[in-house]
């Protein structure tokens, strides 16, 4: 009679030589080898830990839902694309708004004053003296209101 | 668990400092129990030789993490599971799914050694064993080569004890009754 513990390793009794193959003294060093690196910390095996790290959370993370992660991705570089193609930094802005030039600005202010001449009669409006002299038809309309 | 003696305090904590001494005393006494375990899971003699290296080795290198000695023997057996795993994912992923209704069983296990099994009965056993599905083969095998008590063979399994408890009434179910016929 035997039990089931005497049985099943009966079995496999045979095997004994080829489980000695097994070497303690490298299983000892092995042991040692651990310990040391629990005592001295290898900055190269905490590299290699943070790349294990980052493995880790790339195939943990990142690539079971790469598809939605991608499209995310594409959304945002549409929006900032769109967001840069309608709104002018102030440096482009500067470039693109040039100053006007003197003739422009004499021509602006004669208009205006003949707009406020037109609309506003009984208002007393100064002409705007120009330095450079419009025709002299203009002159004359001037003389007249004021 | 199979009892330790004092004279037989399995060496651990010299074992963790790096004593090839004391590792000899481990390999002595677990490399066959620990084979067996495996070869009864995967049937195949070099893959269990690999899958007993590599625990071993896996031992060596994390024993720093092991916080109470006197689970070394549940805390192997546990690596060697894993790598049993491991090797059935990839052939016989159906069968692991196979298992008893995870219900409440009452703690009916008796001593391993009380069960004792005739020379004629020998081969009757073993092939019962093979017939067992994977995970109540497994707790049957930890429970009688180690006699490992019931929270360590969850441990080990990876499972609840409410069902290492159902997996062992069947399969004790199953060799009660070949006993019974065989007498």
């Amino acid at each position: 009679m035997k039990t089931p513990r005497e049985l099943i390793l009966e079995k496999h009794r045979s095997i004994e030589t080829r489980l000695e193959q097994i070497r303690p003294e490298q299983l000892a060093a092995l042991a040692r080898e651990a310990l040391a690196s629990t005592a001295h910390p290898d900055p190269m095996r905490k590299e290699a830990g943070l790349w294990v790290i980052a493995r880790e959370f790339w195939m943990e993370s990142i690539r079971p839902w790469r598809r939605a992660w991608i499209g995310m991705a594409a959304a945002w570089i549409v929006i900032l694309v769109s967001f840069a193609a309608t709104h002018d930094t102030p440096q482009t802005a500067r470039v693109k708004v040039r100053p006007p030039s003197p003739e422009m600005m004499a021509a602006l202010r004669e208009q205006r004053q003949m707009m406020l001449q037109l609309f506003e009669p009984s208002a007393s409006v100064r002409p705007v003296e120009s330095k450079i002299q419009g025709p002299r038809s203009e002159q004359r309309i001037a003389i007249y209101f004021t | 668990m199979l009892v330790e003696t004092a004279e037989q305090r399995l060496p651990v904590s010299e074992a963790r400092a790096g004593d090839a001494r004391a590792w000899e005393v481990l390999l002595a006494r677990y490399r066959l129990p620990l084979y067996a375990y495996v070869f009864e899971l995967v049937h195949q003699e070099q893959t269990s030789l690999d899958i007993v290296q590599e625990a071993f080795i896996n031992a060596a290198a994390h024993i720093r993490s092991l916080q109470h000695d006197d689970k070394f023997g549940s805390w192997l057996f546990n690596i060697a599971h894993q790598k049993c795993i491991q090797h059935w994912r990839k052939r016989h992923v159906e069968e692991i799914s196979v298992d008893p209704q995870d219900e409440a069983y009452p703690d009916d296990s008796p001593d391993p050694q009380e069960l004792l099994i005739r020379r004629e009965q020998e081969e009757a056993f073993m092939k019962l064993l093979d017939q067992l599905p994977m995970p109540q083969r497994s707790v049957v095998l930890l429970h009688f080569i180690e006699e490992f008590p019931l929270e360590d063979i969850a441990r080990i399994t990876e499972t609840r004890i409410g069902t290492v408890k159902s997996r062992l009434h069947y399969a004790r179910k199953a060799l009660r009754k070949l006993i019974e016929e065989e007498q």
